[in-house]
């Protein structure tokens, strides 16, 4: 049965890393003869017949020259049906909605483009981040984690060699959710930019609302990243914990993809300092898992362990082992997550086994 | 090597043969879209990219740029619109943060990166660039922070969090601070050579033109969307950016500079020339990246009344989309090139080299404003055979508007008189006098045939000059970019309508068991309401036999609307007049649609479509309707019409001519808004009524017999006109605009007895007016009776009350909206009678059997500081002769 459970997670593979260059798109010659008959009905009286901002109309402002590539709203076919559609205000650019059709509008749109000099060609391959040997960090806006989860405008990806990806909320410093696959692909390399990146991997495990490394805390409390670093196949994070915008607590976080018997997972090892150099030893009061369908203490009056599984979907769990050293002053707890498809009480026993830390 | 450079160079004419460009190789199958630059001090050039990497680049200065090598840093940062480098410490601004970046093990890649500073709003719009990065001497960071563009005003900038169109301050140890507010589209900071700090801005909304600002603690640069933030309007819980003019825009800093339009598009950061010479005769003068113009220009500043201002000359064209430059050590220029999205002239992207060929050009090294012209100061002595005139120089001047829209032509442009033009004894230098320079202007001057010696032409013959203050006289407060009348209304949702059902759901109707209230379908039950308190919904469940909800104002031509809700099963309907009946019912999708389907006319013809989304579900119905016409003596010649009936949007019937009513009851030209209440539960809201304006069949169903319509305000000045207490009345675009202390205005003539009253007027959101008539001229709250305008002033007295005799709850016309107000004052036998009417329907109709007020003037209120009312049409006429 362990063998079986094996295989599962190993979802892994690069997704489709590809770099050959992407011929642009090219528009079929009575298209083309559409669009410039278009063009030269609708357009040509400001931005001239070879759309050199130099029609037969005197304006108060030059048109601009398509030749020369400037538009005030950007180059893309969105910005330029844009345009065509409300048109400038302020400016003698007219709005073509209701004279022109979607359609028509957007034939024009890829026509006035072609009038200029080449944009910037953006091989979508290399927009495809990958992790070799050494871990990657990024940063940039991610995507809602789950429906009805929001944009992470402020978000940051550690890659890890091997495929496990994991993916933070930056402002108060909370992990969202661990993926195996795929890096990430940097949807903010086309067009005006400031577009979210699309994180690839399988969602493994998900905490849509973010869990912060170090929760147990007497009082509410913030976290503000100071760092992220890079050593090689590891990555760590540090970032403060405020309490009423006081410091209190320097952490050091650092993740790493896991290999168990029941399959992929997790640990992730979050330490305190009180100031630099004195590690503290972390509380943990309770176990937060609502979901939880074991829950499980071993006590030996140094080693507290809790097990706690989180069903993610049909045959699939997510099983958290805390630990807690107690009456030891030295790294607080580890948390370890491991994925399967299946659970039992005599899987919970030997898993606990496995993960002596 | 010379030839080798011009030969890759983008020549054009002569500019090449003094300032040479040539091009570094970027690495194979790489795009360098340059956001920021700066050198360490082995030499090496470090560029930060939108792609979110670090460059090194070594050798930047080899003679061949192929020889210059490229290593990636760093990678993974979210853009990097500014770079720079102190002590070889390494500083990115990215988008969402300033970043330190670190190589711990020497192996000539980052591993740590500091985050700085990231305490800035970021929405998610994509417009929301940072950029950076110069620092100044006590090592803080300077950043921009763009507006956000939202769809589909794009235009029209916004600052949804903080402090979006600011200029920060971030100090060494990670604290943030604003310190300018107004910026647009902030893309190029830099620092001229006495450590004053200047910006950029893109053209556009509130930026006539591209300008160039010294960036001054608290200045307002212009753009309004920022101004949200400042400490006065949190306070205030209102926008900044909904006020037009926008607020401080008389105190608005003026730019060191407007580039012309023809130049610059799109300028990024700017650099002092502190090369020592090495690149040609401009030493401490501004060298300007311009992205979409793809070239540099060059400012000469100076101070004048200790404010910059200056001009600005072309300095070296086709280079490419230029977004940064920067010095490097031996005094070339480097500039980064980028226009991803945006679009520019070509090259889009890379590193260019401008250097200084050695020779000297003939240009216009700098221009200094005297109080009737300009000095212009030569790079080299003007030929000896080449004399100076008036006729040399064509001094042209302009200014801009200061408005909401992308961009401004130059306005008003004139041609001014050179009238001397007197050559310094070393031929370097040139005073040219003209007839009236002003101040608040910028001018333009092209010198023609002017020569160096040697016969070599005059480079560039143009400058550009910002003239905020001539150097003597008394200092104007007046800007260069004026501020216009505010946009014509739109066609908004809001123009127009009567709103019959808010602020008061029921004074205008009449009903028996209906409630206000909020609701939703009961859970164990759908064919049935559940409601709780709330103002969202009228429901009529307050009686075992409600009655139709029916409005008191009889109503014609004109578009209906009505909200509604059905629970499962309900049967309600419209009746346009209480006649026509369009149906409103829970019918199902998928039936066959007949004359009862939702959407449907009552027995005569399904919908178009089925546009019903189901119960439970708020639906809006809208009809234009046109009323049955009717000859004097009251046989019907014209039979009444659903011009269009529109549900949620989508046409359900258009041009059905109605040959009678639906339900029975007799047609006529008027009649009231009805909706059913009478079979199942329903659920309306927010009526509204916008009627088709007929105003010469308004003035003929005006009771008594009246002359022609003549002017009260000319729509030009308040000549005659008198104002009480300390009140502030002026005409602007055309209306009569009160604002300040509260006062009123008095009409010319204070004999108005029998008067037709005719006024366009808008209030501000929170304002409080009133037309007066019949009313004395004094102090304090005059007599005379008042037609209230007051749209959200907490007076429960709305718009249409007859002041303190005939109050009106509902809120008719919202704030900020035009309306017309029709009031007819006249004796009769019972007393004195007074129609209001608002957008042509009458709301207030009373007789004063104590004729309060026998003759007056007409007046206008200004209630309290801080309210604005308008008015841009006043007419009266008086019984007819």
């Amino acid at each position: 049965m362990i063998a079986r459970l094996l295989l599962l997670p190993l979802i892994g593979a690069w997704v489709g890393v590809s770099s050959t260059l992407q011929e642009p798109e090219s528009t079929p010659p009575d298209e083309h003869a559409a669009s410039r008959a278009l063009f030269v009905q609708h357009c040509a009286s400001c931005h001239g017949e070879k759309g050199d901002g130099k029609g037969a109309t005197d304006l108060d402002r030059q048109a601009r020259s398509f030749l020369d590539g400037g538009f005030s709203y950007g180059n893309t076919p969105e910005a330029l049906f844009r345009t065509l559609t409300s048109g400038i205000p302020g400016t003698p650019m007219p709005s073509f909605d209701g004279a022109l059709t979607d359609d028509q509008r957007r034939a024009l749109a890829s026509y006035v483009v072609t009038l200029g000099p080449p944009i910037t060609h953006v091989d979508e391959g290399r927009t495809i981040l990958r992790v070799e040997d050494r871990a990657v960090v990024v940063r940039g806006m991610l995507p809602p984690i789950a429906d009805g989860a929001q944009d992470v405008v402020r978000g940051l990806l550690i890659g890890l060699p091997g495929g496990t990806t994991f993916e933070y909320a930056v402002d108060d410093v909370r992990l969202l959710g661990v993926r195996r696959g795929g890096f990430v692909k940097r949807r903010d390399w086309v067009g005006r930019g400031g577009q979210g990146l699309l994180p690839m991997g399988t969602l493994l495990a998900l905490e849509p609302e973010g869990t912060a490394g170090f929760e147990y805390l007497e009082k509410p409390a913030t976290r503000r990243l100071r760092s992220t670093r890079v050593e090689g196949p590891r990555a760590v994070l540090e970032y403060d914990i405020l309490q009423d915008g006081a410091f209190v607590r320097k952490i050091v976080e650092e993740v790493s993809a896991k290999e168990y018997t029941l399959g992929a997972g997790y640990s992730r090892k979050v330490t305190g300092y009180t100031s630099v150099g004195q590690e503290i030893q972390a509380m943990r009061k309770d176990a937060v898992y609502s979901e939880m369908k074991v829950h499980q203490f071993e006590e030996n009056r140094q080693l507290v362990r809790v097990l706690s599984v989180h069903e993610l979907g049909p045959s699939r769990f997510q099983v958290t082992v805390m630990e807690r050293k107690t009456r030891v002053p030295e790294p607080s707890r580890k948390i370890t997550k491991v994925f399967t498809d299946r659970w039992s009480d005599d899987l919970a026993a030997a898993l606990v086994e496995e993960l002596v830390w | 090597m010379i030839a080798l450079l011009l030969s890759l160079a983008c020549v054009q004419g002569s500019e090449a043969e003094f300032y040479a460009v040539d091009y570094l190789t970027p690495p194979a199958g790489e795009v360098l879209e340059i956001g920021g630059m700066d050198f360490l001090s082995d030499g090496r050039l470090v560029v930060s990219t939108r792609r979110g990497q670090v460059w090194i680049v070594e050798e930047p200065l080899a003679e061949d740029p192929a020889d210059a090598k490229f290593t990636l840093f760093c990678e993974g940062l979210w853009e990097g619109l500014g770079l720079d480098v102190t002590d070889d410490e390494i500083f990115v601004l990215q988008r969402g943060e300033l970043s330190k970046l670190t190589d711990l093990d020497g192996d000539g890649v980052c591993d740590r990166i500091d985050t700085l500073c990231n305490r800035w709003g970021l929405s998610g719009n994509y417009h929301e660039f940072a950029f950076g990065l110069p620092r100044d001497e006590a090592g803080n960071f300077y950043i921009g922070l763009n507006v956000s563009f939202f769809e589909p005003e794009w235009w029209h900038g916004k600052s949804s969090v903080p402090y979006r169109g600011w200029i920060m301050r971030i100090s060494p140890d990670g604290s943030i601070a604003p310190v300018a507010v107004g910026a647009r589209s902030p893309c190029g900071l830099g620092m001229n050579s006495a450590g004053d700090l200047f910006y950029t801005d893109n053209q556009g909304d509130w930026m006539p033109a591209s300008p160039i600002f010294h960036v001054q603690e608290d200045a307002f640069f212009g753009h309004p969307a920022g101004l949200d933030w400042t400490d006065e309007y949190r306070a205030t819980a209102t926008y900044a950016s909904d006020r037009i003019p926008p607020p401080r825009a008389a105190q608005r800093a003026n730019a060191a500079l407007w580039l012309p339009y023809k130049w610059s598009r799109s300028p990024g950061n700017l650099v002092p020339d502190e090369t020592g010479g090495r690149f040609g005769p401009f030493e401490d003068q501004l060298f300007v990246a311009e992205l979409t113009n793809g070239m540099v220009l060059r400012c000469d500043l100076e101070q004048v009344r200790g404010e910059y201002q200056g001009a600005v000359f072309l300095f070296r064209q086709k280079i490419g989309s230029v977004a940064r430059v920067a010095f490097a050590p031996d005094g070339t220029l480097f500039c980064g090139m980028t226009n991803r999205g945006w679009g520019g002239l070509p090259p889009a992207d890379g590193l260019a080299r401008v250097r200084w060929r050695g020779g000297v050009p003939m240009e216009m090294a700098s221009v200094d404003l005297l109080q009737d012209g300009f000095e212009i100061e030569f790079t080299r002595p003007v030929a000896a055979d080449c004399e100076l005139t008036p006729s040399n120089f064509v001094l042209t001047d302009y200014d801009y508007d200061y408005w909401w829209e992308y961009g401004s032509p130059e306005r008003d442009t004139r041609t001014l008189e050179v009238t001397r033009a007197e050559l310094s004894a070393d031929r370097k230098s040139v005073l040219v006098h003209a007839n009236d320079l002003r101040a608040a202007r910028c001018a333009r001057m092209v010198l023609k045939d002017v020569v160096a010696e040697g016969g070599l032409p005059l480079l560039h013959d143009e400058f550009n000059y910002t003239i905020n203050q001539l150097p003597e006289g008394d200092a104007t407060t007046e800007h260069i970019a004026k501020v216009v009348p505010p946009p014509p209304a739109k066609d908004s949702d809001e123009e127009g309508w009567l709103r019959l059902t808010y602020g008061d759901a029921t004074e205008l109707w009449e009903f028996e068991g209906w409630q206000l209230c909020d609701v939703e379908l009961a859970r164990d039950d759908p064919a049935r309401f559940e409601t709780k308190p709330g103002v969202n919904a009228l429901v009529n469940d307050r009686s075992d036999s409600p009655s139709d909800y029916v409005s008191k104002a009889r109503l014609g031509d004109g578009t209906y609307q009505v909200g509604f809700l059905l629970p499962k099963g309900g049967d309600s309907g419209l009746l346009i007049q209480g006649t026509y009946e369009v149906r409103i019912t829970d019918s199902q999708p998928t039936s066959e649609m007949d004359t009862d389907h939702c959407g449907a006319i009552a027995g005569l013809r399904p919908p178009l479509r089925n546009a019903y989304a189901g119960s439970g579900i708020w639906h809006e119905l809208q009809v234009d309707f046109q009323a049955a016409r009717f000859d004097a003596a009251g046989n019907k010649v014209e039979n009444a019409r659903f011009l269009e009936v529109r549900l949620d949007g989508q046409l359900i019937h258009e041009n059905v001519e109605l040959e009678g009513s639906t339900n029975g009851e007799p047609e006529a030209p008027l009649g009231p808004f009805v909706v059913r209440g009478a079979r199942t539960p329903v659920a309306i809201g927010n009526l509204r009524f916008k009627p088709t304006r007929d105003r010469a069949r308004e003035d003929r169903e005006t009771p008594g017999d009246w002359g022609e319509w003549t002017d009260v305000f000319d729509g030009d000045s308040l000549d005659g006109w008198s104002i009480s207490d300390d009140g502030t009345w002026e005409v602007d675009y055309g209306a009569i605009i009160g604002t300040g202390k509260a006062s009123h205005l008095f009409s010319p003539r204070g004999d108005y007895a029998d008067v037709d009253i005719r006024a366009e007027v808008k209030i501000s959101d929170g304002g409080n007016s009133g037309l007066y008539f019949r009313v004395a001229e004094g102090p304090g709250w005059p007599r005379g009776y008042e037609a209230q305008i007051n749209s959200s002033y907490p007076d429960p007295q709305k718009t249409g009350s007859l002041y303190s005799i005939a109050p009106i709850a509902v809120q008719l016309v919202g704030p900020d909206t035009w309306f017309d107000y029709h009031v007819t004052c006249r004796d009769v036998e019972a007393g004195t009678h007074i129609l209001i009417r608002v957008n042509g329907v009458p709301i207030t109709d009373v007789i004063d059997p104590d004729r309060r007020h026998r003759t007056g003037h007409i007046a206008l209120q200004q209630h309290h500081e801080g309210s604005v009312i308008e008015v841009r049409k006043l007419l009266a006429r008086e019984p007819a002769k």
